[in-house]
């Protein structure tokens, strides 16, 4: 059923928050978010697929549809979007609306539902950057120390994965001109040069999940005294990641043992280290990134093995959608737990404090020796090549030329003369020509 | 003379009558200049659409004078001219209105909008220069008439940029002269074709030809600031912030860049140009300038000097996707000419409007700026976002089609340059946005202005949401049938196919 109203609604699923996240639209308005959720939750309603095609943007081949996965996805986003909205910020109080934290928390949420929706590549990646970046400002504005530090992490980490991705859409695209999903997967499977682009496509999703290693800013995200952080977290930038690696990657159709292992044995560690660590050092708020770090792992294990050995994916690959969910129900408890104890106890997140301590020792050192390298930039390179400039002009510099042109005013008024003159003699030298041509 | 024929006279004329008069009046005179320079600029807007339409649907326009035995002044309207005129003329109307709010109650403004009218006037007329006679006599009007806005607020400072500019400018001049003079005793023609006008010439000329190319590209590689001819840009900064949004995003460097098109593709030919083997260093020296000038520009503190750093870096793009000698890359670099135009532009407004409504210069003075200032913030968050190259802002499509046409080409390395050059403006510019967008306002600011309500003048905040507006529109949009992407691959098709 691909009717008008059914593909307006797939086009106001991501335009909904993005227009809502225009502060003038939703002063005084309580639960926006659940708001901008509305059509998202209306399309999931309308059964079969809905696509529309948006050739004038991008590239030329974007478009969005909902089909069985992203059904799936949109469903679990919708939930847990809701739900985490829902322990944010007082959310029925009508103040919310002007809040700057709930216009990058709205961009955010733009990005996670063009990203469940895309179609190809190139939407994808255009999504998934804008819900990174505005993550990234929903957790720095009005946030306390350990999420600001999460921040600055994530953003680097963001960087550097969206330059691996585009590197590996570049790849992807000279070895197919077709890059949405469907087309792509036919390609790569045919292809013997796309295994470079897999390892960039899984290095760059796997730095925006946060897996082990790079899973600092989770736990320090997760010493923030926002206990729906981690719901959205999981619900946001780390399904969002292994969403991609899921629709960039052709799984159970190819095999690619040299980088599944790899994969198998980083999301095994993963889970270790997340339990290690959650069970020996975390504070509340940390257990809860490490259940997040230790399900990334264990899906990075399953999704390592179905590209080790794609029998293994048909059998199991099926189990990623309810690890999500699974995931999303713990996390939903846990951020409930939290919430309750915080108003019990009001607990202390002391361990998170003194980890983070050390963070930022090493944030301040890194902060030095860039200021150090600015002034060496600034002060003495110039004054070298100054130096240089100086021996190699010095005729230049003494000669009457300078004073002239340093003359101020006094110059520049003969300069306008000078060139008025000398373009009215070109425009009658091109007037005579003209005369002399037609003549 | 028919309408074809006029048409590119009276484009090029509808800044150059009002600039002449302009110098004439009085400083008093503000509607009278005002109104000269609107309509001037909304002629040429006007004008430029109408060629653009006969452009596309085929229409020849072109105007010969005669001036020296054998070599004419030509005016000729093809698909590569119309890219810079046309963005020429939009930016100028934008930049006109932005320069009468910055301008507002200071000195020498019949002056400055008279140069400013010429600056334009001459970068119409080397876009639409047919031969290479033509293109240098409007390159020389174009150094000529941007001194005196260099040097506009006649400090110690500007005096000093505004010579050290005049040095450049004037050595790659006279070697773009020396090399065009040697071009034609050999070949007898400057014309501008397709397929370049060289390939014909006996193998025995090729050393010297070799010779005329790194001669040329030295020339026009001052105005493009490559390196090492870039010095004069960062110090120009010094000028008022129209000037520097006119000289970085439309006017000086655009000119040597669109220079360095039109000799490797209309004098030379592209194929032509490969096998005489100089295109790889061409793209090696675009390469290592898009490298050097982001590293310099990370270790700036003043915001303008780091903007003009990152010029240096990115223009030098269009150089680079003319030399890969690919269709793909082509379209990249061509299509950054408009990109990085419209990027650029509005960084320079933002930072215009930092200095005028905030007194601020330094790149540590923007603190919680952005709750002061946000809609000229948010502007300077979508330039910052586009030359990082992010989706679906204007620079990711340019770096995408250099990209992909470095793979096309096997010169992988490109795309190494590419990586690195995008994490380096994100490592100058993401700092810089955090501070803004993050961190606690100060108590005051160094030279606060009031604007009633709003954050600051119309006649500043206007332009730049507009250019900002281009800047994800043409991103976002950039497969539309009336895109700069789709124009540029229309004249990429043209020189490529056989």
């Amino acid at each position: 059923m691909n009717d008008l109203t059914s593909v307006f609604l797939l086009l106001t699923v991501p335009l909904a928050p993005l227009l809502m996240a225009i502060p003038g639209l939703r002063r005084n308005l309580p639960w926006p978010v659940h708001w901008a959720l509305l059509p998202a939750g209306v399309l999931l309603l309308i059964p079969g697929r809905v696509s529309v095609e948006l050739p004038w943007m991008l590239l030329g081949q974007s478009g969005l549809a909902i089909d069985a996965l992203s059904r799936w996805w949109l469903a679990m986003s919708v939930v847990l979007w809701a739900v985490a909205a829902a322990f944010l910020d007082s959310p029925g109080n009508r103040q919310i609306g002007s809040s700057p934290r709930t216009t990058w928390l709205l961009l955010s949420l733009t990005g996670q539902m063009g990203l469940v929706l895309a179609t190809d590549l190139v939407g994808f990646f255009a999504f998934s950057s804008l819900m990174g970046y505005a993550f990234i400002g929903f957790l720095t504005v009005n946030g306390d120390a350990n999420s600001r530090y999460a921040a600055k992490v994530y953003l680097v980490l963001l960087v550097i994965a969206d330059i691996a991705l585009f590197e590996a859409l570049l790849v992807f695209a000279t070895i197919s001109l077709d890059l949405s999903f469907a087309g792509l997967a036919e390609s790569i499977a045919l292809s013997s040069a796309a295994g470079f682009a897999m390892l960039l496509t899984v290095a760059g999703f796997s730095l925006r999940a946060g897996l082990w290693p790079s899973h600092n800013w989770l736990l320090a995200a997760g010493g923030s005294a926002v206990p729906a952080l981690g719901l959205l977290l999981w619900g946001g930038p780390v399904t969002a990641g292994l969403l991609g690696i899921l629709r960039w990657l052709p799984l159970g159709v190819i095999r690619a043992a040299e980088l599944g292992i790899p994969m198998l044995l980083l999301g095994l560690v993963a889970v270790l280290y997340a339990l290690w660590f959650g069970l020996t050092r975390a504070s509340p708020g940390q257990r809860t990134a490490c259940v997040i770090i230790a399900l990334t792992g264990a899906l990075m294990a399953i999704i390592g093995g179905g590209l080790a050995y794609p029998g293994f994916w048909q059998h199991y690959g099926k189990l990623v959608p309810a690890v999500i969910a699974g995931g999303g129900f713990v996390l939903t408890l846990s951020c409930l737990g939290m919430m309750v104890r915080q108003r019990e106890q009001k607990f202390s997140v002391a361990a998170g404090v003194s980890e983070t301590n050390l963070m930022f020792r090493f944030e301040g050192w890194l902060e030095a020796r860039a200021y150090q390298l600015r002034h060496a930039g600034q002060d003495n390179l110039p004054r070298l090549l100054s130096a240089a400039r100086g021996r190699l002009f010095s005729i230049w510099h003494l000669s009457e030329w300078k004073n002239r042109l340093d003359s101020g005013e006094h110059i520049l008024r003969r300069w306008s003369i000078a060139i008025v003159l000398f373009l009215l003699l070109a425009t009658l030298t091109t007037l005579a020509g003209i005369l002399s041509d037609s003549g | 003379m028919n309408w074809n024929s006029a048409l590119p006279l009276l484009i090029v004329g509808s800044s150059l009558l009002p600039g002449i008069v302009i110098f004439f009046l009085a400083e008093e005179r503000v509607v009278a200049r005002t109104a000269l320079n609107m309509t001037g600029a909304l002629v040429k807007m006007v004008l430029v659409g109408f060629m653009l339409w006969g452009v596309y649907y085929g229409e020849q326009f072109e105007i010969r004078i005669p001036m020296l035995p054998d070599l004419d002044l030509v005016l000729r309207a093809g698909p590569l001219a119309m890219l810079l005129v046309t963005l020429s003329s939009v930016l100028w109307l934008v930049t006109t209105i932005y320069a009468i709010g910055y301008l507002e109650n200071s000195p020498h403004r019949s002056r400055f909008f008279g140069f400013f009218s010429l600056c334009v006037t001459a970068t119409v007329g080397l876009s639409l220069a047919g031969n290479l006679l033509t293109f240098l006599l409007f390159y020389e009007l174009l150094t000529l008439a941007t001194y005196p806005l260099i040097v506009h607020r006649g400090t110690e400072v500007a005096r000093l940029a505004g010579r050290n500019y005049l040095a450049y400018t004037l050595a790659g001049g006279a070697l773009l002269l020396l090399s065009t003079v040697w071009l034609y005793s050999l070949s007898g023609t400057l014309e501008f074709t397709t397929r370049g006008f060289l390939s014909g010439l006996d193998d025995t000329h090729h050393p010297a030809l070799i010779l005329i190319f790194i001669m040329m590209i030295a020339g026009l590689g001052v105005k493009a600031a490559l390196i090492p001819l870039h010095g004069w840009l960062p110090q120009a900064m010094v000028a008022p912030a129209p000037v520097s949004a006119l000289l970085h995003a439309v006017a000086v460097v655009k000119a040597g860049a669109f220079g360095i098109v039109r000799v490797v593709h209309d004098v030379y030919g592209i194929e032509f140009a490969s096998s005489l083997g100089v295109t790889l260093p061409l793209a090696i020296v675009a390469s290592a300038t898009i490298i050097y000038g982001s590293l310099r520009a990370l270790f700036q503190v003043d915001l303008k000097r780091l903007l003009a750093f990152s010029t240096v870096s990115q223009v030098s793009y269009i150089a680079l996707g003319v030399a890969l000698a690919e269709p793909v890359a082509t379209i990249g670099g061509l299509v950054h000419l408009v990109h990085q135009g419209v990027q650029k532009i509005t960084l320079f407004f933002c930072a215009g409007n930092l200095a005028e409504t905030l007194g601020i210069h330094k790149i540590s003075e923007m603190r919680g700026v952005g709750r002061r200032m946000p809609w000229t913030m948010a502007a300077f968050s979508i330039g910052a976002f586009g030359m990082i190259g992010a989706p679906p802002l204007t620079g990711f499509v340019s770096k995408w089609y250099l990209g992909s046409g470095a793979l096309e080409a096997g010169l992988d390395w490109v795309v190494l340059v590419l990586a690195a050059s995008s994490l380096l403006n994100a490592a100058y510019f993401l700092p810089i946005l955090h501070a803004a967008w993050f961190k606690s306002p100060p108590d005051s600011w160094p030279q606060e202005h009031k604007f009633g309500r709003r954050e600051t003048a119309w006649a500043l905040l206007a332009p730049t949401l507009i250019t900002a507006t281009l800047t994800l529109i043409l991103g976002l949009f950039a497969t539309a049938p009336i895109s700069p992407l789709e124009w540029v691959r229309f004249i990429a098709s043209r020189g490529f196919t056989p």
